[in-house]
């Protein structure tokens, strides 16, 4: 009977495996090599491509301006993304409504939210003019030209996409909470703050740890609001790491240290992880 | 505790294994050229002819087919290729022409995931990014060669894989007659300092001297400057610049080249540019100086065409070459190329096809010409009607030199792979304030960094 069921797992194990594992080990060998993605010859170049990424400044940048998207997007949309799950917990006649417009942007194309947002934040876009027709003329700005100003934006856009996800993953959670333990809490005068505090809070670290590390999965990875919005720039000013690894395969011929910048994001990805799964489980209940 | 790691590190790799991407973006020629509709009609009644003729006078069933890998612009049709396809296989009944499509917003990149498919076009229009790999592309019959100017010609370690298609001119200097007129100014520049006049006299009379583009098209900031003033002044400072920077005889931080971009960087910081140029996409940026919003614009020859076109004429519009600091007074062009691919199994054919278009239907020749502005680079030219706009752009170009185009030389003496992106991003970089010099060292250890990859 056990052996009956194993084989029932065989056919995903298999499609797994070719799809994803192989495809993986193929990147670490590749990322051994200096490989250009055309030739039909490559070398076995041992680690130099790992020692190339200690003194790439470009590569450097990428991961200062990825580290900067992450740490901005993911502690907003999860401390936003719980706020407005807890605010749509309560049942309501809008509640319903706004739990779908609050997700819809997650379900439009990235590219497609990617164009509307140029439109809006253009010099002479949507937000400027709108400032204008106001009076406050005087307080325009470039959005996407300026480079303290392009990765702000690269930011608000990505809040804007991918809150709705988040709020879905802790309403979700919020909703497991028995409700008898407000009910005591309320009999012992509990105020919502330590209902909150006391009793949500802990019984939706899983769902917290779900949402985190998904919110810094996605934000290590951001590629195509970058690309679309400001292509890497101005000059590298908001090239993220994915961005920079199309960049040495496909722009400069570099499969081979591409693939070394790739094993190198697959590892912090997978350190992230590890670490926050070991500090959220201390805080489970 | 261990099932839990490894299911830790199975999503971590399947997060990062999930990369999609693109290269750099080709600029865009925005303005739809007047060959374009000429070419719509002329399709339409040709394809008919074509087909009714390939009827006649095909052998039934043992055709040979030639796959071609193309791409559409506003002047670069579906219609245009569709012409060049029928009157072709019309005249070659034992030949047909297969369009491939190349789709995204990176021509190389595309023909490079063919080529990993084993599934590379036959032909491919725009092959110099895939040039410099051996074995890419089947070397050109000599005779083939023979039709076109000797600088046309592109050779990689010895070898001929490409076919000369056409030159393109670059850019000048647009602008509004009525705004200069309004700021009170009768003549173009003819010097750097009359230059710099013109765009305080227009700064002074509350206009914006200068557009400009960049968010995602990166190229398209220093486009104009680059291959209008800096290239001029680099070239007549070092007439082989090529050779002697790639050998190392010269650095990108020369005296010269850090002159010619701080003046760029003056242009910058004197506030002479349009404060939205940075936010601007090219096509966003093409439309802001049509509507006025600037006097000038550092444009691309593809864009005279688009101005003919739509009615605009010489009595709105005005073209000048901006001229160089250093007076140097030369002009560049980007040649292009097709290529047949080395896997291709009708090789003799596929080049017939390569000389039918380029040259040996000379018909053909200008029809394909025409429809972005282009020039013939065979040893006898082809020439076509112009509007008076692309007529004086061609015209302004009387008394200078043609030289290289630093970026764009293709062969052995070519820039490495991707370094052209990576300079228009520092020059962007430049633009929003970097040091000149600082930039340029950049430039030094990249391109060596390529080089050496490249080896």
């Amino acid at each position: 009977m056990r052996k009956t069921s194993k084989l029932f797992l065989l056919p995903a194990l298999l499609i797994y495996t070719f799809l994803m594992i192989v495809p993986i080990l193929g990147a670490f060998y590749l990322s051994l090599t200096d490989w250009n993605g055309i030739a039909a010859a490559f070398r076995f170049v041992g680690i130099r491509n790992y020692l190339t990424m200690l003194s790439d400044a470009r590569l450097h940048n990428a991961i200062s301006v990825t580290l900067k998207i992450t740490l901005t997007v993911s502690v907003t949309v999860n401390v936003l993304g719980l706020f407005i799950a807890c605010l749509l917990n309560r049942v309501g006649k809008m509640t319903n409504a706004l739990r779908s417009i609050f997700f819809l942007p997650y379900v439009i194309s990235t590219v497609a939210i990617s164009f509307i947002w140029l439109s809006i934040l253009s010099y002479t876009g949507v937000f400027n003019t709108i400032l204008e027709m106001l009076g406050f003329g005087n307080v325009i700005a470039d959005y996407i030209g300026n480079t303290k100003n392009a990765i702000r934006s690269i930011c608000i856009i990505e809040i804007w996409r991918i809150l709705g996800f988040h709020m879905v993953i802790y309403l979700a959670s919020i909703q497991t909470v028995p409700e008898d333990l407000y009910e005591a809490c309320t009999m012992d005068g509990g105020t919502t703050w330590q209902k909150f505090r006391y009793i949500t809070l802990p019984l939706i670290v899983p769902g917290i740890t779900i949402s985190v590390i998904m919110s810094i999965m996605t934000e290590m990875k951001q590629y195509d609001i970058v690309k679309v919005i400001t292509n890497g720039g101005p000059g590298y000013s908001t090239e993220t790491i994915t961005y920079n690894i199309v960049t040495q395969a496909f722009g400069n011929n570099m499969l081979g240290y591409s693939s070394a910048i790739a094993v190198f994001l697959f590892l912090v990805i997978a350190a992230i992880t590890i670490v926050q799964l070991r500090l959220t489980k201390r805080l489970e209940v | 505790m261990k099932k839990k790691l490894i299911s830790v590190l199975l999503t971590a790799a399947m997060a990062a294994s999930i990369f999609s991407g693109c290269g750099s973006q080709a600029p865009a020629a925005d303005a739809a050229s007047e060959a374009k509709s000429e070419a719509a009609a002329a399709s339409e009644a040709k394809a008919e002819s074509a087909a009714d003729a390939k009827e006649a006078e095909a052998p039934a069933g043992d055709a040979v087919t030639i796959t071609w890998a193309v791409f559409e612009t506003d002047n670069y049709t579906a219609e245009v290729w569709q012409h060049i396809i029928d009157a072709f296989e019309a005249d070659n009944p034992g030949i047909k022409i297969e369009k491939v499509l190349m789709t995204g917003d990176s021509r190389p990149q595309f023909l490079k995931t063919m080529l990993a498919a084993g599934k590379m076009p036959d032909v491919n229009v725009d092959p110099v990014d895939l040039a410099s790999t051996e074995g890419i592309y089947a070397e050109v019959p000599e005779e083939l060669l023979e039709r076109y100017e000797d600088t046309a010609i592109a050779t990689y370690n010895g070898k001929h894989t490409l076919v000369p298609a056409y030159k393109a001119l670059r850019n000048q200097c647009y602008y509004h007659k009525d705004q200069f007129a309004e700021a009170g100014i009768t003549e173009e520049p003819k010097t750097w300092d009359e230059f710099i006049e013109v765009c305080e006299k227009l700064k002074a009379a509350g206009k914006t001297p200068l557009m400009g583009a960049g968010a995602s098209d990166i190229w398209a900031t220093s486009f104009g400057y680059w291959t209008g003033v800096a290239n001029a002044d680099i070239m007549k400072a070092y007439p082989n610049f090529n050779e002697d920077i790639l050998s190392g005889k010269l650095k990108w931080t020369d005296p010269v080249i850090v002159d010619s971009l701080n003046k760029w960087q003056d242009l910058i910081n004197a506030g002479y540019y349009h404060k939205g140029s940075m936010s601007f996409s090219y096509t966003q940026a093409s439309k802001e100086f049509r509507d006025g919003s600037a006097a000038m614009f550092m444009d691309g020859a593809w864009s005279s065409i688009g101005y003919d076109k739509d009615g605009i004429t010489t009595d709105d519009i005005g073209i000048f070459v901006v001229p160089a600091s250093s007076g140097a007074r030369s002009y560049c062009t980007m040649p292009q190329y097709w290529g047949v691919a080395e896997t291709c199994e009708h090789k003799e054919e596929a080049f017939k096809f390569c000389e039918y278009v380029l040259g040996g239907n000379p018909e053909i020749y200008k029809y394909y010409l025409k429809a972005d502005a282009t020039y013939s680079v065979t040893k006898e030219p082809i020439t076509y009607d112009m509007g008076s706009v692309q007529m004086e752009f061609v015209d302004n170009y009387n008394d200078y030199e043609l030289v290289p185009e630093i970026m764009k030389v293709v062969g052995d003496t070519a820039m490495p792979t991707g370094f052209e992106d990576f300079t228009c991003k520092s020059l962007q970089n430049i633009f929003t304030g970097a040091d000149v010099t600082t930039e340029l060292e950049t430039w030094d250890a990249e391109m060596q960094r390529l080089l050496t990859s490249a080896e």
